[in-house]
């Protein structure tokens, strides 16, 4: 056979995975939302959810969703940050980094089940955490830690060497100008590592069910007092996010109508992990774009 | 390529009284590659000095040495003396010498930030008053002849600058600082002809209050600009003397046979 021809045959067999690829992610989208789409609501949206009878909401769940998000965000990204600089600036190429590399990808690799029964251990029992939004934050900060200094070390090694040089260049010390002219110059690609890996907090179930609970508690929204046992700021309550309810739906619900709000629920969930993927690209070209000054 | 004697060097000695920046074998090496030997030369203060040579004669890297920026990447050896002080003994403050010492790079390196803020970024410490900092700003810009093409701007990104006006931009910034020492690094290399000719003219009138030391590829260039040119071959420094002297009649042969380019 000559080389245009087995080129031509190995182009086609990509193209053809590539098109199953992509109608299989639409069909699995367009089946969640076709299901759910008819049973959402506002209502849906901002009302409680019930324990057996139909017409209740996921208002707590999806709160809660967003809470641990926001809590294991403010734990996960400066440690994130200050390892990417370390392995970005400042780790010598031998064999030590080498090894926290290797520790960083398998860490990454650990099933989140894995992770979350060992922070039910260590911070659940050991510590008396209990079922907590606290400890549903750690363990998906243990569980998430690898890939945002993954997206923070890229984004980092985006930014032209010269950036560091001209920097040094000025009589800066080179944490100041990483600090003031490495991360500045970043921040796009900080921001989208954020929102993309906030996706994945988002849908991620197995590392909350042993740790942050399964159970909504009853939650005040009106009650400010963060140390308050119901009030809606209270990180030691147990919680129940909107991915650990459509599990919960799904293998022991009593509510009748079940189905329903699983679909519906699932439907939120897909919706908003496409809003933050969508969210991010646009906000971090929206970024470039006022950086490099083409407005 | 031809045998040439590499141990035969011609390298003029400038009056002491003018020298501000004088190398005592200095010695480079990244690792086992030795790249800098035996370097020995003084640069005359208010003068242009063009370090030329082919690539990996270790201009490039010499040039790196002299403000320090070869700390962390490769060890050099031997002694810096500006003023008279050696700034590679372990002892001296970096920073400060970075100060006095300023660069621009081959690549135009504006930060992502203002224009404004690109010029008074290495001041920051200093707490000026807005119009201590308003004056060096115009200051700087007018130097490096980018005044009157940003000055309705300042508060612009950077990057939206053509390549020829932000590498007069980072002059600008390195001037910002008030240096004594300007080293350049192929600072056209990355331009077009015209840009090119405005940097040198800007270079022209730098030289006033200024030392600057340029590394080029262009002799060329190293005719129009300096005073003084250095010959560089695998790392040694064979010939340096008045730009016109090396040009019209150089003392060796290797440096005939580069300038003819009669040359490996």
């Amino acid at each position: 056979m000559d080389a245009k021809k087995i080129n031509q045959i190995v182009l086609t067999a990509i193209k053809v995975v590539t098109v199953l690829v992509v109608a299989l992610l639409i069909v699995i989208i367009a089946y969640i939302i076709g299901r759910g789409l008819p049973h959402m609501s506002l209502h849906f949206l901002f009302t409680e959810s019930e324990a057996f009878l139909a017409g209740g909401g996921i208002s707590t769940q999806l709160f809660d969703s967003f809470y641990i998000l926001v809590l294991t965000l403010i734990i996960a990204a400066p440690l994130s940050l200050f390892a990417a600089i370390y392995l970005a600036f400042y780790a010598p190429q031998n064999k030590l980094t080498a090894f926290l590399r290797m520790v960083i990808e398998v860490l990454s690799s650990l099933p989140s089940i894995v992770v979350g029964l060992f922070t039910y251990l260590i911070f659940v029992v050991n510590f008396n955490f209990g079922f907590s939004l606290l400890a549903g934050a750690i363990s998906l900060t243990i569980f998430n830690l690898p890939i945002l200094t993954r997206n923070f070390e890229e984004s980092l090694d985006d930014i032209d060497e010269a950036q560091m040089q001209g920097g040094l260049a000025l009589g800066l010390s080179k944490w100041k100008t990483i600090t003031s002219i490495i991360l500045p110059a970043a921040l796009p690609g900080l921001i989208t590592g954020i929102i993309l890996g906030a996706g994945r907090i988002f849908g991620e179930a197995a590392a909350l069910i042993f740790t942050a609970g399964q159970s909504t508690s009853q939650v005040d929204f009106t009650n400010w007092n963060p140390f308050s046992s119901d009030s809606f700021l209270n990180i030691m309550r147990p919680a129940e996010t909107l991915a650990v309810h459509i599990w919960k739906l799904n293998s022991e619900g009593l509510v009748q109508d079940a189905t329903e709000v699983s679909a519906a629920s699932a439907t939120v969930l897909v919706l908003i992990v496409i809003i933050f993927n969508l969210g991010a690209r646009a906000l971090g070209a929206n970024l470039r774009n006022k950086m490099m000054g083409d407005r | 390529m031809k045998d040439y004697d590499l141990t035969k060097k011609a390298i003029f000695t400038p009056d002491p009284e003018n020298v501000i920046i004088d190398l005592k074998d200095v010695q480079v090496s990244y690792g086992p590659k030795h790249i800098s030997k035996d370097v020995t030369m003084g640069f005359e203060k208010n003068k242009v000095t063009a370090l030329i040579g082919a690539s990996g004669s270790g201009k490039s890297t010499l040039l790196r040495s002299l403000n320090r920026l070869n700390d962390g990447i490769a060890t050099v050896e031997g002694q810096i003396l500006f003023h008279g002080q050696d700034i590679n003994a372990k002892s001296a403050n970096v920073y400060a010498v970075r100060q006095h010492i300023g660069m621009v790079f081959q690549k135009p390196n504006p930060f992502y930030k203002s224009v404004r803020k690109n010029i008074l970024f290495g001041l920051q410490d200093q707490n000026l008053s807005r119009d201590q900092e308003d004056q060096i700003l115009e200051e700087s810009l007018r130097q490096a002849a980018l005044w009157d093409e940003v000055k309705d701007s300042l508060t612009r990104s950077a990057l939206a600058l053509s390549g020829g006006q932000q590498q007069r931009l980072c002059i600008a910034r390195a001037l910002a600082l008030k240096p004594e020492v300007i080293l350049m690094d192929e600072p056209t290399s990355a331009l077009d002809p015209l840009a090119t000719a405005k940097i040198e003219e800007t270079i022209n009138t730098l030289k006033k209050e200024h030392t600057i030391i340029i590394v080029t590829h262009s002799m060329q260039q190293a005719g129009r600009i300096a005073d003084n040119t250095a010959f560089f071959h695998k790392g040694l420094v064979l010939e340096y003397n008045h730009t016109s002297r090396l040009f019209t009649n150089p003392s060796l042969e290797i440096t005939q046979d580069y300038l003819t380019g009669d040359f490996g």
